[in-house]
């Protein structure tokens, strides 16, 4: 088995308000596609409910770096009571949609994707001191690359809902942001 | 999985669509299949299964596949999973005042495919041949293993076949900007 590590965990956004939901999806997929990134759609869910439509979206996408090293990075959106809602942007009639959403990030850096240092326990041991220790530097390097990817992506997602991106009250910040 | 198993098929992932609300069934059968028979690939209905119905609708299950050869030693086949449950008819006034009946109820549908190399088996009569075959797969074709067939077979083949549905359904996220990764001729 491939050797996959957790770089970033769970990294979490929440909003609640108006947004373009079609605008919002081909953004991110407009996102990773700049960056030449496969994708697959892991979860397509749209159930009607009670008090409006539920979604759960999730994609995984990556990215062979190297011949070895594949970035990996998951999204997972969770949308709860889309309702349509009629608005004016720049004296036009846009509809629009209303809903509560939570959105999850995980990235993750896969060693040795092709399985070719995982037959024998041998190998997998060579394969071990080869990340730890002499190919440490890059090992790093990407690690790095998957936490500035994400974030950047996050931001993007901030900027796209309009919400408060550079200031925000300190009751919605963790004690430790500050 | 062993390294060996990379170079008789490449399997694409499995994408999924959950669905509750009102389609038009009809209308989403002919469709795909009229992709699939577009792209000359050859469908074939392997099960259809209608259930004996239930208080809530009728449960139907479709197993369909698709395959076509790509090159005289490749082929792609597609295969899809398609489940509805709770399913009943239900009578829709539409934007001309006609009525049409639609489905209201669930679906479940599973895409995924995979790229069968040597799909005759030519390379299988002897233990040489398929050293041979072995050997031609993991250094000659390699390359193009990885970056063109599966990748043609994903996303110029399954994806768009999953935005198909998505935009019959009128899902919210219909639209994919990966449309073109293969190149801009189909």
């Amino acid at each position: 088995m491939a050797d996959i590590r957790i770089v970033v965990d769970h990294l979490k956004l929440e909003y609640t308000g108006l947004v373009d939901l079609n605008g919002f999806f081909r953004m991110i997929d407009a996102w990773l596609y700049e960056r030449g990134m496969e994708k697959r759609t892991d979860k397509e869910f749209e159930q009607q409910a009670p008090k409006g439509k539920f979604m759960e979206w999730q994609t995984s996408t990556w990215k062979k770096v190297t011949d070895y090293n594949r970035i990996v990075f998951k999204i997972r959106a969770l949308i709860y009571d889309i309702n349509k809602i009629e608005t004016v942007r720049d004296k036009k009639k846009v509809q629009l949609s209303h809903c509560r959403m939570i959105l999850y990030f995980d990235g993750y850096l896969e060693h040795d994707y092709e399985h070719r240092w995982d037959e024998r326990p041998f190998l997998v041991f060579l394969r071990t001191i080869y990340d730890k220790f002499i190919y440490k530097a890059y090992t790093e390097r990407f690690e790095h690359r998957i936490v500035h990817d994400l974030h950047q992506l996050y931001d993007h997602i901030e900027t796209f809902l309009n919400t408060y991106k550079h200031y925000r009250p300190v009751s919605s910040v963790s004690h430790f942001s500050y | 999985m062993k390294a060996s198993d990379v170079y008789v098929q490449s399997a694409t992932p499995t994408v999924y669509i959950r669905y509750k609300g009102v389609w038009d069934m009809e209308d989403l059968y002919l469709t795909m299949v009229d992709y699939l028979r577009g792209r000359k690939f050859k469908f074939h209905e392997k099960i259809y299964k209608h259930k004996h119905p239930s208080p809530f609708g009728v449960e139907r299950q479709y197993i369909w596949q698709a395959e076509r050869k790509e090159e005289e030693y490749i082929e792609f086949v597609i295969d899809i999973y398609f489940h509805t449950y709770d399913a009943h008819d239900v009578e829709v006034v539409m934007k001309d005042g006609t009525s049409k009946t639609f489905t209201k109820g669930r679906i479940w549908m599973e895409f995924k495919g995979h790229v069968t190399y040597d799909h005759e088996k030519r390379w299988e009569r002897s233990a040489f041949y398929a050293q041979l075959r072995n050997f031609y797969n993991k250094y000659i074709i390699k390359k193009r293993m990885d970056q063109i067939w599966w990748d043609r077979l994903w996303y110029r083949e399954i994806y768009p076949l999953h935005d198909l549905v998505r935009r019959q359904l009128k899902m919210e996220s219909e639209g994919y900007e990966h449309r073109y990764w293969t190149g801009v001729h189909r």
